[in-house]
């Protein structure tokens, strides 16, 4: 497995929190949203979603749609958005502690 | 791989999930592909894209909670994976021959020897018409050429049955695999199939007789003369069908009906032939059951007779009955 696959897989929870915070999606709405910030399998995000919902952070309903099978959305739930925020701040320090090693680095190079 | 496949495979594979996740889920991933056909994919295209299946289905699993490597390492798991692996082998081998999949497949066996029964079953009036006709031939005229014309008979009589045999054979396997191929199995049975192409011929037939008299064969004409009841029956039902099909009958003179209708000419004559003995026991049957009348009426009841007499009434006049429909489509 590459190594970047392993940063998405990370990030990937984080970014499937935000999106649904946004706004209520269903399930290959919130696919090919996620596809477009990070190029990950698609198939891995059903399982995420699957987790998620278990753990309370999202709940579902579902909608009749005018083309095919009712859609089922995904709606973020106090408990989410407590995960969300919490892993955004990790995000934002583990973000900032590698961003100023890395600058730190830059600096010893140019010595 | 087509959509269908692969969400066998992953239901199959999701056997530890419960039922109503298990259908969740693979609902997910149906509306998933069904959304990337949508947008100008092939099924084939939009699973390529879930990669590893193997590794999915450990994701899934993951997200339950489920240790995935311990399941894995179990014998029994090993052992089923590997039984997985190899009917999808041989479903792909069999989807590489054709566009069924293995179910049909099967049940598609199945019904062929069905069929072939039934067929076998039809081969009984055949050959008491052709040991019959040769036994009266030989017996009649002399020997030299009623053996001649014995033999001839007997020819005769075999080519009916095996030309009968391959054109109902065809027709029917052609039916099944067609009703399969529209995905819409389960709505009827082979015998429904058995019973709609011998009217089917039936129909065909008295098309023949009205518009086409002239044109038919020598020989069926000579079936005509040896059975004049048959010709007026057909014709009786041709008015009555005559309405309902006559925008059939411009392709009724193709060849292809053409041997239809001389099939089914003989198969109406051989049906009746076999109802003969079963008329026979309905009516011994029905005197048998009227001696025991008599019988208890001197005096001596038997009731174990009885019950098989009448029994055996039921069951003959319930054949009698499933006969005549296979002949005469009313009732």
């Amino acid at each position: 497995m590459p190594v970047n696959t392993q940063f998405k897989k990370g990030v990937l929870e984080l970014i499937v929190l935000l999106s649904v915070y946004k706004k209520d999606m269903y399930g290959y709405e919130l696919v090919s949203e996620v596809s477009k910030v990070i190029d990950v399998n698609e198939g891995t995000i059903y399982p995420l979603l699957k987790r998620l919902t278990n753990e309370h952070y999202f709940e579902t309903y579902l909608v009749e749609s005018s083309e095919g099978p009712p859609r089922k959305y995904y709606r973020i739930t106090s408990l989410g958005k407590e995960r969300g925020r919490l892993l955004l701040k990790e995000w934002n320090a583990f973000h900032e502690t590698v961003n100023n090693f890395i600058k730190e680095s830059e600096t010893y190079d140019e010595r | 791989m087509t959509k269908d496949e692969f969400l066998r495979i992953l239901d199959r594979k999701l056997q530890v999930i419960n039922e109503r996740e298990r259908r969740d889920i693979i609902d997910e991933y149906r509306t998933h592909i069904e959304m990337k056909v949508q947008e100008g994919k092939t099924e084939a295209e939009a699973i390529e894209d879930f990669g590893d299946i193997d590794e999915l289905v450990n994701e899934i699993l993951d997200a339950y909670k489920i240790n995935t490597k311990q399941v894995n390492n179990s014998f029994d798991h090993k052992f089923n994976s590997f039984m997985d692996d190899l009917f999808e082998g041989f479903q792909r081998f069999l989807g590489s021959f054709t566009s069924l999949d293995v179910e049909d497949v099967v049940r598609l066996v199945f019904e062929i020897l069905t069929i072939l029964i039934l067929l076998l079953i039809l081969r009984i009036p055949f050959a008491l018409v052709s040991s019959l006709g040769y036994e009266l031939l030989h017996s009649l005229i002399g020997f030299g050429i009623g053996n001649v014309l014995a033999h001839i008979w007997e020819l005769i009589i075999s080519i009916a049955y095996i030309v009968l045999f391959i054109v109902v054979f065809v027709n029917l396997i052609g039916k099944r695999v067609q009703r399969y191929r529209q995905k819409n199995p389960n709505s009827k049975s082979v015998f429904d199939d058995f019973k709609d192409s011998v009217h089917k011929m039936n129909r065909s037939h008295a098309q023949d007789t009205i518009y086409d008299e002239t044109k038919d064969a020598s020989y069926q004409k000579e079936q005509y003369q040896e059975h004049p009841y048959q010709k007026q029956e057909d014709k009786e039902q041709a008015e009555f069908e005559q309405d309902q099909y006559q925008s059939v009958h411009r392709e009724s003179d193709s060849i292809g009906e053409g041997v239809g209708s001389l099939v089914s000419v003989l198969m109406k004559i051989f049906f009746c032939l076999m109802m003969i003995p079963v008329i026979g026991i309905m009516v011994g049957l029905c005197c048998a059951l009227g001696a025991m009348v008599i019988l208890s009426l001197e005096g001596l009841t038997l009731f174990g007779a009885y019950f098989i007499v009448i029994g055996g009434i039921i069951l003959v006049s319930a054949f009698l009955t499933a006969m005549y429909r296979v002949l005469w489509k009313r009732g």
